[in-house]
This record gives structure tokens, sequence and C-alpha cells, in this order.
């Protein structure tokens, strides 16, 4: 199997991945949510932090406990595949209150699912004050104390550092194969570079690094169609939707960069080595480009977002919106107005994760044929 | 079992209402008077921590946006203002009462005054309980071109969080002094940290009280007795109604008066119910049914210390609670404690405890069915709420659950719900209408 399809292969069978990972290592495996859970902890204790997704598919079974009428369709999805079982061997759960929505699946989790350890970090939301990160150091603190209690062990420096190293590698080595989406002939596609991603945040981290070395190695494969269509970027939030991006690439768009939580934001920025590792940890966190729920009084994610538009030479950006996804709804006009004003053109989809409905295709394909018009 | 109350009791009008509504004509003349006094306008929904504010001295604050009450009244207007936020280009799952807010903003109302004088407020102060709230405020501020401030509140009540939280309130308080050019008076904090801390003891005592059979107050009058905590609890004013109405409330109970003379049934409203619709509870009145309360008017006014048997009982005053409060340190130690070990509804991760508090809370209200508005627009209130419905069905409580948003008169479909209430009344709690 190629590294690619070693990816699109963790990601489809997340689940057997855990597993196996579990029968192999004998160790535990914990499930965390959303952006902001500092996995080099669990990590360094030995365990594997999996990120939580669903599966895509339609979510009756949680809609009574999350209605689908004011919680996005990810944290559905992410309960459902709870009460489906399939989540079955977790071992521990994990969350850093970011996220209304995603907030739900967790607490609803704690309420109905069977988990040995769970653990809710605070957030300040006011990560652009400069008290956040000390703040943040103490919930790291204490998810380190509630940690090292349910395992019985310390986590050792030596631990806490091997486990920065591998992760800030992983950090590096996707930057790297994003940094090449700059030219014509990319090692990946956007929807490869997603599925890149998603398998990291499902894999052991060791592993992964070893197939992103492979691909850098490699290079850009000589059979690839350099397509000549539209260079896109996509925004969005928690998301795990490859297809749509594959839909936009089939319908004659190249995805060459994003900003959303399976992509860069995942990935941008690293743990620093110098000092107390916790605290270096729990600053790279409050230092990650900012959710729109934590996005002010300044808008970085959005300057953020035209920054690496500009540096991947993009011609067009589509939000890939979720429906009821409060917190993106706050940007749009943000985006709107700072792309626009740099010429570049930018629309919103709003998704409907289970089907790719005609009208999807529509709109994509009709924003397609613009940026094609203008050249 | 249901069990119909068919005792008549005596009723009469609440004495101290007059007084509310008159402080309450005084705020909102406050927010066009203040520049006019020498004093500071402050945007921000800022019914938390107001006393920080008070250190400046008198300050009028329209909290909601100036002319909020109003257009929760003129449902039309407010439809004008909704639209001019939806053609700006933020979404209908924003929160609700923040597009009425903006759009305020957007279509110029806030530019004037009611008498049509040019208005622009002086700072942007905005506690973080809801990030949609910072995010309202980042707009006013680059509006008006004002300065802005933000204190992050945190959700979970430890030691360190505490610290995070006054470290805020010191910086806050000298980015007040810079902005405005005033000397901030510590002993005007204290009294104001007094006057918040007690007031909101009050306003739980008085909801205590509505335990009682037949209740005292029904859910209206909680809804606009409530008021004046979320306009100025920091006030001497504030303080002297809640006690008033407190030794009041004691009486009418003392006295068997009851909110409106039968309660064949008594109810609870959870969650947040339409602000411009609350003709809903007079459905109500035909059947006998009384609306006791709900964790809307009780928590987001109330100081509340949450048992182990998650029962809510009053907190201890500021002076029982037997901490020092002489210095600008008490006081924000005060106002840390206040809100993250006796405000519930910042705890909103980790709603399995509230879900256990609306069960509770029918056994302490004796109340026999609850009524819930699946509001789709306040996620802070509405954590949860969906658990809370399934574990009040398990534990045999008729539910009814209407949706709707509070703030947005597009989503009601008051024909339907109406419907479903009559229906709920008469098919699920067997009343009928010849009370």
């Amino acid at each position: 199997m190629s590294e690619l399809e070693q990816f699109q292969n963790v990601v489809h069978h997340r689940h057997e991945y855990a597993k196996q990972w579990k029968r192999e290592k004998g160790a535990l495996v914990f499930g965390f949510f959303g952006d902001y859970v500092p996995e080099e902890i669990p990590y360094a204790a030995g365990i594997l932090p999996v990120k939580m997704f669903g599966c895509q598919k339609a979510t009756y079974i949680a809609d009574a406990h999350i209605s689908p009428e004011k919680w996005c369709f990810f944290c559905r999805d992410c309960f459902a595949e709870g009460l489906s079982g399939r989540y079955d061997y977790l071992d521990g759960l994990v969350i850093t209150v970011s996220c209304f929505h995603l907030q739900q699946s967790f607490d609803s989790w704690v309420l109905h699912l069977p988990i040995s350890f769970h653990h809710c970090l605070d957030m300040p939301f006011y990560v652009q004050g400069d008290l956040a990160k000390e703040c943040f150091l103490k919930e790291t603190e204490r998810f380190v104390d509630s940690l090292e209690q349910f395992i019985g062990k310390v986590i050792s420096s030596d631990a806490l550092e091997r486990a920065i190293r591998i992760y800030n590698k992983n950090r590096h080595l996707m930057r790297s194969i994003y940094n090449s989406m700059k030219a014509n002939a990319p090692l990946l596609s956007g929807s490869q570079a997603m599925e890149m991603v998603l398998a990291s945040t499902l894999m052991d981290k060791v592993e992964h690094n070893n197939l992103l070395e492979a691909l850098l190695i490699k290079g850009a494969p000589k059979d690839r169609d350099n397509a000549t269509g539209p260079r896109l970027m996509i925004i969005g939030a928690e998301t795990d939707d490859t297809e749509t991006v594959k839909l936009i690439e089939a319908l004659g768009a190249r995805v060459v960069a994003d900003l959303h939580s399976s992509g860069t934001r995942y990935f941008w920025n690293d743990v620093s080595l110098n000092g107390d590792l916790v605290s270096s940890i729990a600053a790279r966190y409050v230092d990650k480009i900012p959710l729109p729920q934590m996005d002010f009084p300044d808008d970085m994610s959005a300057s953020h977002a035209l920054k690496i538009a500009i540096d991947f030479k993009v011609q067009g950006a589509i939000i890939l919106l979720m429906p009821h996804c409060d917190p993106f709804q706050w940007d749009i006009p943000v985006l709107t107005k700072k792309f626009q004003e740099n010429n570049i053109p930018i629309m919103v989809l709003d998704l409907d994760p289970v089907t790719i409905t005609a009208m999807t295709r529509t709109r994509v394909e009709a924003f397609i044929e613009m940026l094609n018009a203008e050249g | 079992m249901l069990n119909y109350n068919f005792t008549r009791y005596e009723t009469k009008p609440i004495e101290c209402w007059a007084r509310m509504k008159e402080l309450r004509r005084m705020r909102f003349r406050h927010t066009w008077e203040a520049h006019e006094k020498g004093e500071v306008v402050i945007i921000g929904t800022l019914e938390w921590f107001m006393s920080l504010c008070a250190g400046l001295g008198d300050f009028a604050n329209p909290s909601y946006g100036p002319y909020t009450t109003g257009l929760m009244r003129e449902p039309r207007q407010a439809i004008r203002c909704l639209d001019k936020v939806d053609a700006m280009g933020y979404r209908r799952d924003i929160c609700a009462p923040m597009r009425v807010n903006l759009g305020q903003l957007f279509t110029g109302m806030v530019d004037k005054s009611p008498n049509g004088k040019p208005f622009k407020p002086d700072l942007v102060f905005q506690p973080n309980m809801c990030f949609n709230m910072p995010k309202t405020g980042q707009i006013y501020a680059n509006y008006f071109k004002i300065p802005f401030f933000i204190l992050d509140v945190p959700h979970i009540d430890t030691e360190a969080n505490r610290a995070y939280l006054i470290a805020q309130m010191q910086r806050a308080i000298e980015w007040m002094e810079t902005s405005t050019g005033r000397k901030y008076n510590d002993e005007k904090l204290i009294r104001a940290t007094r006057n918040e801390w007690n007031s909101m003891v009050l306003w739980a005592k008085i909801c205590l009280l509505n335990q009682n059979i037949p209740a005292p107050l029904n859910f209206r009058h909680l809804w606009s007795l409530r008021l004046l905590l979320r306009t100025f609890r920091h006030k001497d004013e504030t303080l002297e109604f809640y006690k008033t109405l407190y030794d009041e409330v004691k009486e009418r109970i003392r006295d068997g008066i009851s909110a409106q003379g039968i309660e064949v049934i008594r109810l609870l409203q959870e969650s947040l119910p339409p602000f411009y619709g609350h003709d809903l509870f007079k459905l109500a009145d035909k059947y006998g049914a009384v609306y006791v309360g709900g964790e809307i008017p009780f928590t987001t006014n109330g100081a509340w210390l949450v048992k182990e048997d998650r029962s809510w009982i009053a907190p201890p005053t500021i002076e029982e609670r037997g901490k020092p409060l002489r210095t600008r340190e008490d006081a924000l130690q005060a106002l840390a404690e206040l809100y993250l070990a006796y405000t519930p509804v910042i705890a909103w991760p980790g709603y399995d405890k509230r879900i256990n508090d609306w069960v509770k809370r029918v056994e302490d209200y004796h109340a026999q069915g609850v009524v819930v508005n699946l509001d789709p627009s306040c996620r802070v209130s509405s954590a949860g709420t969906e658990e809370a419905i399934l574990a009040l069905k398990k534990a045999g409580v008729p539910v009814c659950v209407y949706e709707c948003e509070e703030a947005d008169p597009r989503t009601f479909n008051g024909p339907q719900i109406r419907e479903k209430l009559e229906l709920f009344y008469t098919e699920m709690l067997g009343l009928t209408d010849s009370v």
C-alpha cells in the first residue's frame, strides 16, 4: 500500500487501527474532542490519543439527546458513533471547553456510555490576552494530575519531551508537505492532504511520521494529473468530510490550501522545548490560530486565512459551513470582507454532510466557472 | 397520578410593582442622560460584574441594546432589525438577542437617543459569559471606535480560575482609568459588590418562597421582577427594592395570598421563553395552572448554592460569608467567588448535574409538569436541554416541548405552539377550562 493509501485506510478503518494498536501495545486509547486537548500529555503517558469523528451517516440515534434543530451535525455524528458501540474500545475521553456543540457530545457520552476516565479542561476564550497561557497552564496541570492518578504513575519529563519531539516532527513534516501545494505539482491533492491530517489525528504519530518521511522522499507521483483548474482554499470548522473536497476537485478545481481543524489549524504551530515542558504545551494550544469563538478583539483567524491564501496563490475560497455552526457564522462577514478587499472571491457552501446534494454540486460548479471566466 | 388543587385562594397585586417599573424607566432614561450628568456610558451585556464598573461612579449600561425591551413588544420592529443583520451577512444560528442588539446598531437606532440627539457610548466592557457577547462587543467597539475590554469568565470553579478572573478584573480597573481619565473609587466598588452579592442572594430567597403552596408569585411576576438584577444589581436602590419585595412576598405567604387565586396544578417553565410572546403563559390561566418558576429567572439573576442532592438554596449573604470586604482585593475575590461558585448557568460544561437539577426542582417546587422551549439560539442556556427532557420523562414528569427563538419573532409559530400547550394542559395534564 502506498503512503496515501495507508492514510486513507486508517481514516476509513480507524476503529480497527485503534483496536489493533491497543492489542499490540497493551496500552490505552483515549478519544479527544476538538482542537485544544493537549495530546502530548496522554501520549507521554503511553496512551494513544485519537480524535473523535462520526461516520457521516444519519444521526437518528443521537437526535433525542442532541437536537438536530440547533446542534451541528458533527457533534451528533460523534455521539451517534458512540451510541452505535463502535468506540467501545476507548479507555478515556477528554475535551477542552471550546465549543458548545462538541461539549454536548462529550457530556452526553459521559452520561450514557461507559468510560473509565473522562476529563474536561477549561479553556480561556480570551486567548489573545496575556493571562491566558497561565490560566491554561493550570488547567493542563490539573489534567496531568488527574491522568497520573488514573494510570497510577507519574508522567516523566523525558516522556513529555519525547512526546513533544514526536508531535513537533509530525507537524513539521505536514507543513513541509503542505508547502509543496504552493507549487503546480504538489505532493498531494487537497483531499489527500485532508486524509493525511485526519490519519495523523488517528494514528500513532511515530508511524505517521514514517509515512510522511517516505512521502517526502518519493516526491510527487509521476502519473499525477497536474490539474489546471482554479486554486482554491477551504475554510471551516471541525470536519472529516473529505467527500465534499473530492467533489470540488472532481469539478475541476485544485484545493491547495485550507484553514480548518482537519487541516492546517491542526498542525500549524509547534511546542517549544525551552523551559518547563507543561508550560510550553499549554502555551502552544493557547497560541493556535484561534477558533472564531475565541477570536477577539482582533480577527486573527481571518487575517491568518488571508495570509495563507496569498502565500498559496489562492484564486478563490470556499467556506464549508456546517449547519448550526454559530461560531463560524460570526466569521463569515469578516472573511468575506477581507478576501473581497484582496480580490479573492469567496463563497459559503452550506454542507449537508450526509448527502452531497445536487445543490451543493451546482453551487460549486458555478463558483468554479466564475473563477475560470475571470482567468 | 396528578393531584389537582381546587382550593380558592386570595390574590392581590404586588405592591412594589410600581417601584419596579419606576426603576426600570429610570434605567432606560439613564442611558440618554448619563453624558449630561458627566457619567460614563458603557456598552456590553453587563448583567454580571456590574460592581466592577461602579468604581467609575454612576454609569449607564444599555446592556442588550438600548431599545431591546421596546423591540420585544413590537415584533415588526424587531424583525426589521433582524432582517438588517441577515443582510449584513450574519446567519441565523447566531444568538438571537445578540442579533437584535446588532440590528439596533446596523439600522442606526443606537446612534440616536429617543429624542434624536446623537449618541456615542464611551467604552465596551464585556464579560465573556458566552462568546457571542464579546463578538458583539467587538463590532460595537469597531463601529464607535471606542476602547474594548473583555473579561474572560472561566467555566469551572478552581483556585487557579478564580486567580485568572481576579487578575483580569485588576487589569480592567486600570483600563477603565486609562480609557476614561477618571480615578477609580474602591469604596464604590466595595459598596456595589455588597449590593450585587446581596441582591442576588435575596432574589434566590424570593424564588425559594415560591415553593410555598400557594405560590405567592407566578412566572410572569418573576420574569418582570428580576429585571432590576439584569440592569443594575450593584445599586443601593436595587438592594432596597429586593429587600422590600422579599418582605412583601413573605407577607403574602403569611396571609395566604396566591399569585393567581387558584393553582389547580403547578408547572415549571424551563429554558428561555420567547421574550415577545409572554402571552403564552396566559393560556394556562383558564385551566387554573400556575407557572411557579424555572431555571432561567432563577439562575441568570440569583446567587445559588447547589447542594449534593441538586436542590438549590440561597448562599450566605456577603456578611454571613465571614470574609472581609474592606479593600479592592476583597471585593474582587468576592466577585470571583460569587460568579464561579454561586452562578450555576456559568457551569454549562458538564450538564449531567444540570439534568438532575431539573428533576429535583420539580420535586422542590411541587410541580406536576414542565414546559420547555427548545430554543435553537441560546446555547448556553439550552446546553443539555434534550437530556434534561429525557430525564424528566424517565422520572414520570409530563413535559411539553415547543421550539422558537427567544428573541427572533420570525421563528415563532404562535398557533402551533398554542395548540401544543392546549393539548398539554388538556390531554396530558387532564385539565379543563371550566375552572
